[in-house]
């Protein structure tokens, strides 16, 4: 656990302006959108309270249903992509955004998913669900999705 | 000797442009050469090589190296998991449980769970836990659920968080269904349905046939578990049962036995206990052996009585086979009726009932 979190803390602080990637592994490379199977790839949402990062119980059967749809086998990457709404300043909402992304990985390498499986990443506030005018708190932008490919 | 890493990587990703040949499937595939390490595992699949059936399964899982077939993918996986390969199973159960490239198969995802948690699959174990746990599709079973879990809290500290707060404790029993079994060079493998908000003590009992008119053994194996499923190593041309016991140990209900193609499994298993110097006694155990032999049953003549077992004429170890003991009583000599009695530390297996003739006189 200590590894992972050194891992990504490690790799948060090099991004402090616009989205922030995290790649835990370089992972297979030749198709790199992340829309691309739609089918497979339901972006499963976590939601979080207000300038919080830490997972609600409530939330916890998200990453269960995310890791019942994780198949076994190197060509597989889980996408973690953390969100903050617009309260704050950008820079505080990317770092939340970071922390919130970390939190759901280290949730779903407790539920087994090898942390070279998972990309991790932050947004801050770009490409928000719901486009919204400075500190306004919005649910929808709160949260991190998981999807796949 | 960072220095020779990145130069070694260097090389090794130039391998597939120029041509080298790739030692092994695996490498082939790191070095992002699809069609290589296709070729490669296409032959050692044909060789029947799980692990390569498993790599093919992926390559046409994620679309490397040729358009995605995701039933192209479960056929490979399926021939893998047939083979025992963990992971494969690990994902067959999978696509069945998230109805990927199918519709949701709920049973099908419980039995393939199994399989591979049977094989320390830690995800396997969680997932299965998680199914039990939420009935999605199968029984709830809180306590079966708690077994997955406590399996997998070595490896995943979600597993340890959930185990904790579930119950056990519970004295409802159902005879377990059986999803599957098979025997082969690793033994027997057994998997089962638990029924809703039962008892997760399962005995599972592995044992031969007697020859025809021959005393039965015990059984050679006789373990208890928690969990819906179990390996039992060594083990060819056996029967074999799990029984649902209460946790109060009074009660059990059964599955049917998994027997050998021509062997007929016993009805009840009655062991005679004479005394050696009585005279007559072993005669007539002899021929109480028989008729009950003739009626299905399996019979032992033995010399000494457990101690649970002396001071009873009929006893019984769990409170479900009083009627089956009572059956026996009215084949044996008695004077007036007879009543069997449980035996307080029970010595008999589910089904088996212990006659000690020397405590009729």
């Amino acid at each position: 656990m200590k590894t992972l979190n050194t891992t990504l803390m490690m790799l948060a602080v090099c991004a402090f302006a616009g989205p922030a990637v995290l790649t835990a592994q370089q992972a297979p490379q030749a198709d790199t959108t992340v829309l691309e199977d739609a089918e497979e790839s339901p972006w499963l949402k976590v939601y979080f309270g207000s300038g919080s990062a830490t997972i609600s119980p409530d939330q916890a059967e998200t990453l269960d249903r995310a890791v019942r749809t994780f198949r076994e086998g190197d060509p597989f990457v889980m996408i973690v992509a953390g969100g903050a709404d617009k309260v704050g300043s950008p820079s505080q909402n990317l770092s939340l955004s970071i922390e919130r992304a970390t939190a759901v990985a280290t949730a779903l390498t407790n539920r087994g998913i090898p942390i070279e499986r998972l990309q991790v990443l932050g947004r801050g506030n770009s490409e928000l669900q719901v486009a919204t005018p400075d500190e306004v708190a919005e649910e929808e932008n709160r949260i991190v999705e998981i999807s796949w490919r | 000797m960072q220095r020779f890493h990145h130069t070694f990587c260097l090389i090794a990703s130039l391998c597939p442009a120029i041509g080298w040949a790739q030692d092994s499937g695996a490498d082939a595939f790191a070095a992002r050469d699809f069609a290589g390490a296709r070729a490669i595992w296409l032959a050692e699949a044909a060789q029947g090589s799980a692990e390569a059936m498993l790599g093919l399964g992926l390559l046409a899982d994620r679309g490397f190296g040729q358009s995605r077939d995701l039933d192209r993918a479960f056929d490979w996986y399926q021939q893998a998991a047939d083979l025992g390969l963990a992971e494969a199973q690990f994902n067959i159960a999978i696509m069945h449980d998230a109805g990927i490239g199918r519709a949701r198969d709920a049973s099908a995802a419980q039995l393939w769970y199994t399989r591979a948690a049977l094989r320390d699959h830690a995800r396997a174990q969680y997932n299965l836990g998680l199914l039990y746990e939420t009935g999605d599709g199968v029984a709830a079973n809180p306590a079966v659920a708690a077994h997955w879990f406590d399996l997998a809290s070595p490896k995943l500290p979600a597993a340890a968080e959930k185990s904790q707060d579930l119950p056990v404790g519970t004295n409802a029993i159902a005879a377990p269904q059986i999803l599957f079994s098979e025997e082969s060079v690793a033994g027997v493998e057994v998997v089962w349905d638990a029924a809703p908000e039962t008892s997760a003590t399962f005995l599972v009992e592995a044992l031969h046939a007697p020859s025809s008119n021959a005393d039965y053994d015990a059984p050679f194996f006789a373990q208890t578990t928690a969990g819906s499923g179990y390996l039992v190593g060594g083990v060819n041309n056996a029967l074999l049962r799990v029984s649902n016991l209460a946790d109060n140990d009074l009660d059990y209900a059964s599955s049917q036995w998994i027997a050998p193609e021509g062997v007929t499994p016993p009805i009840g298993r009655v062991t005679l206990i004479v005394e050696p110097e009585a005279i007559g006694m072993r005669d007539a155990a002899d021929i109480f052996a028989d008729q009950l032999r003739s009626a299905g049953y399996w019979v032992r003549v033995n010399d000494e009585a457990p101690a649970a077992t002396r001071d009873y004429y009929i006893s019984y170890g769990f409170s479900s086979d009083q009627l089956f003991a009572s059956e026996i009583a009215d084949y044996l000599p008695a004077h007036g009726e007879i009543m069997p009695m449980k035996q307080v530390a029970a010595a008999a297996y589910p089904g088996e009932i212990f006659v000690n003739l020397s405590a009729l006189q």
